[in-house]
């Protein structure tokens, strides 16, 4: 062969090298571009592109002060991954076991295990572990200590979970939100579709090392943040009601107690306060009966507080005069062909006024005024005082109470629901009752909520006070306010109600609780509603408290009233309520009181 | 002769042609390159203040958060007995209301005719005469 012949084998050998080399790269670009171009272009873009949740932040609770009452926070899960861990680190361990507070041994054990038991059904199965978490729950400058110490593949995730500032401070009211972020009782329920606010997303590629290239952001959606809710609540009374109510149960260890405070005019509601209640920040851990809202799901006799509505009726009706006699030493009466047992009293009256009926209490009294009102007006009267019907409370849970048709009455009813037997109502049906009386005999709404404002305090909507309706004429309201100051003063059934200088308007009720389908001697429900100051009144207290253990009888006036007297004794200075009776304020001032 | 010159022009025009476009695409393919180094560039630092600003956020929640709990009534009053301040609620007598006329009164009386002035002062007080 001649070397130009052999050359030029060569060039042909490395020509033909060269094309099947060209050919093989060109047959694997037709097979990567064209055969498997759609699936292979799918896991490019998935390597690449991502979209990330823009999480939006959930709205803050206010009082009507602007005290913040529950807000979003972060905390940090703490965590390890064993696979990067550094031995070069092991001397800053001690140091971490104590910020974290666990023990040594048990960190130790946690940065080491590198591998963890599978999934299958293997046992020879083993995974490497990526993540072990150490500590939940931890704040910003104790991450930030950890972050200091430099300890390889000990990282946090930030989460957000709501806090609650006050504990137990207003919980039935406030509630809580679970930790997917939804409300589960009380505003945060009841407003969840306002406080969540909407998620936003951004769709955008990342590099190798999975940061965010930002300026590959193709598509951006903003999160909007949930919006603020501001209550009518006031924290400072709110905590008032609730030093009372610790009161109240470190004197009668009751089984429950109820106190609500709110604005007639306005049906505001300024404080309520359960017992049994719970933390907020607590709430797993807490018995889920303390998580009753009490104030309206809870149903008791409402006794004599319901007598302000025969009494109301029959004035209103103008069949009646507060200066009308009646002979309450009467056991029986005829009413409509029939002979009817009138409920006893608590002692021996003789002839009473309507006035003196409300004053001392009297049964007897009450159902004579029932009896001249007959049962569709005693009805329809305790209707338009709310009873019977549900007070549009905006929070979950609220039960309308028991108020039965005439149809459905028995020969007795008509005596016994004028003192508030035979006819079942939450506190708050209550309390808004004695607050028509105090709002000129207009039944008002139950206002929490007062309104709902952006990121820039702009007023969003807001809910602006709601008449139920006219029970009463303002005429018959300031009538039976006036009969009220008397059953709230001395010769009264709640003198203990009384506070210096200021004319309180009030009424007891102590009932007897069913147990086993009879009236028990021993468990009571003692109450007291009342408002103060009853010319012009500012606030309504109603407290209830469910079988208060009491060495003597659990009259309202002894467990419930006092308990109204030391709720306004703080209030006044607060609320700036003036004295109507200032020369009384005085005489006790000079004599040492007050 | 004169087609060989017509022909060396018309080469040189080209290569002119060509190399003023070579350097046109790399000109426009450094610029390219400048100006998403600079995209680049701010998106990172947005994406640095965006971070920045998310961690003011979070600072600031955990502050105003931790504020309430100190402005809670029940903690006011542990620290109240705690550092024994005995502190108490004013009482009537010490609370005035504005808007009365025993206040103005009041303020006339203890402080002398220069507080009396402004408040008997024309269109400048409540009570102007």
């Amino acid at each position: 062969m001649t070397p130009a012949l052999a050359s030029s084998c060569r060039l042909g050998l490395l020509g033909v090298v060269m094309v099947a080399g060209f050919c093989g790269i060109g047959a694997r670009l037709y097979y990567l571009q064209v055969m498997e171009s759609e699936q292979l272009a799918l896991i490019a873009e998935g390597n690449r592109k991502q979209v990330i949740v823009q999480s939006a932040r959930r709205g803050n609770i206010f009082d009507r002060r602007g005290n913040l009452l529950a807000t979003d926070r972060t905390f940090i899960e703490l965590g390890v991954d064993p696979q990067v861990v550094r031995d070069e680190d092991r001397p800053q361990w001690a140091e971490l076991a104590r910020i974290i507070g666990v023990p040594l041994e048990e960190l130790e054990e946690k940065m080491t295990a590198r591998v963890g038991a599978g999934d299958s059904e293997f046992a020879e199965d083993v995974r490497l572990v990526r993540w072990r978490k150490l500590a939940e729950g931890l704040d910003e400058p104790t991450y930030e200590r950890i972050r200091e110490l430099g300890i390889r593949g000990v990282y946090g995730n930030r989460q957000y979970r709501r806090v609650y500032p006050g504990g137990e401070l207003a919980a039935h009211i406030i509630g809580f939100s679970n930790r997917e972020g939804v409300g589960v009782i009380g505003v945060e329920n009841a407003m969840n579709f306002y406080l969540r606010g909407e998620d936003g997303w951004v769709e955008s590629e990342r590099d190798g090392r999975r940061r965010e290239l930002m300026q590959f952001r193709s598509r951006e959606v903003p999160a909007r943040n949930g919006l603020d809710v501001e209550l009518t609540l006031d924290m400072m009374v709110q905590h008032v009601v609730e030093e009372e109510l610790r009161r109240v149960v470190d004197e009668f260890s009751p089984q429950g107690a109820v106190i609500i405070v709110s604005e007639p005019g306005s049906g505001r509601i300024l404080g309520l306060g359960n017992y049994p209640t719970f933390d907020l920040n607590q709430y797993s851990r807490s018995d889920i009966a303390h998580h009753r809202n009490r104030a309206i799901t809870d149903v008791l006799e409402p006794g004599s507080t319901f007598k302000v509505v025969p009494v109301a009726a029959a004035l209103n009706e103008g069949l009646t005069d507060p200066e009308q006699v009646f002979d309450c030493g009467v056991g029986q009466v005829e009413y409509r062909g029939r002979r009817l047992r009138l409920p006893a009293d608590h002692r021996e009256f003789g002839e009473l006024s309507v006035e003196d009926i409300v004053r001392v209490s009297s049964n007897r009294g009450a159902a004579f005024l029932g009896l001249m009102l007959g049962e569709n007006r005693l009805h329809g009267y305790a209707e338009a005082f709310g009873f019977g019907s549900r007070t549009g409370f905006p929070l979950l849970g609220e039960v309308r109470g028991t108020l039965h048709p005439v149809r459905a009455w028995d020969g007795l009813t008509i005596t016994r629901l004028p003192i508030g037997h035979a006819v079942s109502a939450t506190p708050m049906q209550i309390h808004y009752a004695m607050g028509a009386l105090a709002n000129g005999g207009v039944l008002m709404e139950p206002r929490i909520i007062e309104r709902a404002v952006d990121e820039n305090g702009e007023t969003v909507f807001s809910f602006p006070p709601a008449a139920r309706g006219r029970a009463v004429s303002e005429f018959t309201a300031e009538t039976v306010s006036e009969m009220l100051v008397a059953a709230a003063a001395p010769g009264g059934t709640a003198p203990q109600a009384q506070i210096d200088g200021y004319e309180v308007a009030g009424k007891t009720g102590t009932t007897r609780k069913i147990i086993d389908g009879r009236y028990s001697n021993r468990h009571h429900v003692a109450s007291f509603s009342g408002y103060f100051p009853a010319s012009d009144p500012r606030v309504v207290i109603t407290v209830i408290v469910d079988e208060p253990a009491s060495s003597g009888p659990s009259y309202g006036g002894v467990v419930a009233a006092p308990g109204f007297r030391r709720i306004g004794v703080e209030l006044i200075p607060y609320l700036g309520i003036e004295a109507t009776r200032p020369e009384q304020v005085l005489a006790q001032r000079e004599g040492g009181g007050l | 002769m004169m087609k060989n010159i017509k022909q060396t022009e018309y080469a040189n025009r080209l290569i002119i042609l060509t190399f003023a476009l070579i350097f046109l695409v790399g000109a426009t393919g450094l610029v390219t390159v400048w100006l998403r180094h600079g995209i680049a560039t701010a998106a990172s630092e947005t994406r640095a203040m965006e971070v920045r600003l998310n961690e003011v956020d979070r600072a600031l929640a955990r502050v105003n958060s931790e504020i309430a709990a100190g402005l809670n009534p029940s903690f006011l009053h542990q620290q109240i007995e705690r550092f024994d301040l005995d502190l108490r609620r004013p009482d009537d007598e010490q609370i005035v209301r504005l808007g009365t006329p025993e206040v103005f009164d009041g303020l006339a009386g203890e402080s002398g005719s220069a507080i009396e002035g402004m408040a008997y002062r024309e269109g400048g007080g409540e009570r102007s005469r």
